[in-house]
């Protein structure tokens, strides 16, 4: 028996790498999959794991010279945008992810049984938010001296309630999702856009509304220009940052060319990590949902929850976003304060947010990029606001390590969940 | 004699659902006998992606046309009516191939 035991801390000291593949392994069998494709998933999810940590390690040390430079000089940007993909790999590092996945499934799954809630969350890959909130609380309760079954049974009833929380919103949402992306069947379960975009978005608009003048034009983007998307391209967007970076800072050519050029590399290579976690986790989510569908049967009434990135074909989306890169570089510096400059977030995160206020402002790119530029404000607020509670949470995950003096962040913190949780740190400690 | 295809899955950021779908995608080619080359990109760049390629799969609504066929496998990542858009990439595919 202690054998057992012995074996079983070993497997754990070894972290996430060990944890994880054992961990969709475990949920593949019980979706029912067969058990070599279980494994095969498994070991993708580790790979991926892997994967995200060599690019985003890789990422900080190209970004040193600029991080030093600011460190020395007590001000600038000292937060280092990792990319959301660095969250997700800390997120399903969680000890207790692979019971909480089952245990929302099945939670959403008696909810809608009972007719109190329509929407089907089987979007799996996603749980990753409500997995990294439910940490982050984790964090915070032991740094209180809560430890033990209590800190676990706490952030593990925190995340199921979240999970309840953006089945609601879904439910809410549905028909304006439906309408304007045109998904029948479907509503959105992307906790970042319900508990953070979307309020604000809908506040936003409503002002609008009341304004005199303003709330009549519409600019549609055709009249903007149909190609301006394409130029938005991460790649890039990675190297033009970098070598600003790297001017800004004073540095040498070489080094200005290496920056740039190292940016554009992890901006580029950070999703196709995150790729291979997706081909672990997908067939995990297409189970899932197979089985939920069968167990409810024909008569049962659901919109299947997705997630926002479906709503990213729009052509407004896509031109709304890519004039928004220089308008939220330009709030990056005037931004009082503001220790953290995007990158990553132009990859894929700026996207997402627009895809959401698009929905709102009913395609109109003008309020689209009035909302955007308010939008960004509260992103900036947020990232500084909760950069220490994020960099303790990556750093405690095992995906990389961050050196004295310096913060990461990224999009996906930007929602009020986990501003709420960096309240509650800066109060408790 | 039926070619070897050119298949690119579109999605919103050539990452999560593009990857979910082309899984999918795989699956019916082995089904229907089509041997294709698959590759994933994110709408921004769907038009020079486009080049090339024999069909072009999307998981968003895009109501352009290209220079070569496109179908919405959308039902890839929702799971309504799976087997019906399964059904008609299959027959879609090996009309192009034969072609």
């Amino acid at each position: 028996m202690q054998q057992i035991g012995e074996v079983v801390q070993s497997i754990l000291g070894v972290g996430a790498v060990a944890i994880l593949p054992i961990m969709i392994l475990i949920l593949g069998v019980f979706f029912r999959m067969k058990f070599m494709n279980a494994l095969k998933a498994g070991l993708l999810v580790g790979i991926g794991f892997q994967g995200v940590k060599l690019v985003v390690s890789f990422l900080v040390t190209t970004l040193n010279p600029v991080i030093q430079h600011y460190a020395a000089s007590g001000s600038g940007f000292t937060i280092i945008d990792v990319g959301w993909e660095t969250l997700s790999a800390a997120a399903w590092a969680t000890k207790f992810a692979a019971i909480f996945v089952p245990a929302g499934l099945i939670l959403n799954f008696v909810l809608i049984r009972f007719k109190w809630i329509k929407t089907l969350n089987v979007d799996v890959w996603n749980y990753w938010h409500l997995l990294k909130s439910a940490a982050i609380l984790s964090l915070i309760l032991m740094l209180m001296g809560i430890t033990g079954i209590a800190n676990y049974a706490i952030s593990f009833v925190f995340g199921l309630i979240l999970t309840v929380l953006i089945e609601k919103v879904g439910d809410l949402i549905a028909p304006y999702w439906q309408k304007y992306f045109g998904l029948e069947g479907t509503t959105c379960t992307t906790i970042l856009q319900l508990a953070g975009t979307l309020p604000i978005a809908i506040v936003v608009d409503k002002v609008i509304d009341k304004i005199p003048g303003i709330n009549k034009i519409n600019v549609s983007y055709e009249a903007v220009g149909e190609r301006i998307g394409e130029f938005a391209n991460p790649t890039i967007i990675g190297a033009i940052l970098g070598a600003f970076l790297g001017i800004l800072t004073g540095q040498s050519i070489a080094v200005i060319i290496q920056i740039a050029v190292g940016l554009a590399a992890a901006i580029t290579l950070t999703p196709r990590m995150v790729k291979l976690f997706m081909e672990g986790i997908s067939p995990i989510s297409t189970a899932a949902r197979d089985y939920m569908i069968k167990r409810l049967g024909p008569d049962a009434q659901f919109n299947i929850g997705v997630d926002i990135a479906l709503g990213v074909g729009d052509q407004t989306v896509i031109t709304a976003s890519a004039i928004m890169i220089p308008i939220s570089i330009l709030i990056a510096f005037i931004f009082p304060g503001n220790k953290f400059f995007p990158v990553a977030f132009f990859g894929s995160s700026l996207l997402y947010a627009m895809a959401t206020i698009s929905m709102v402002t009913k395609g109109n790119i003008f309020r689209s990029l009035i909302c955007g530029a308010l939008y960004m404000c509260f992103c900036f607020f947020a990232f500084n606001f909760t950069a220490p509670l994020a960099t303790q949470f990556v750093a405690s995950s095992g995906v990389i390590e961050v050196a004295a003096g310096s913060m990461v962040n990224a999009g996906g913190m930007n929602n009020f969940v986990d501003m709420l949780l960096a309240l509650l740190a800066v109060m408790v400690i | 004699m039926s070619r070897k295809l050119k298949i690119v899955v579109a999605c919103g950021s050539g990452v999560a659902t593009s990857t979910l779908a082309s899984k999918t995608v795989e699956e019916v080619c082995k089904a229907f006998k089509v041997e294709a080359s698959i590759e994933t990109c994110s709408m921004r760049s769907i038009v020079d992606s486009s080049q090339g390629a024999d069909v072009v799969l999307t998981t968003n609504k895009y109501d352009k046309e290209l220079g070569c066929p496109i179908m919405s496998v959308t039902s890839f990542i929702t799971g309504i009516n799976v087997e019906k858009t399964k059904q008609d990439l299959g027959r879609l595919l090996q009309n192009i191939a034969n072609s």
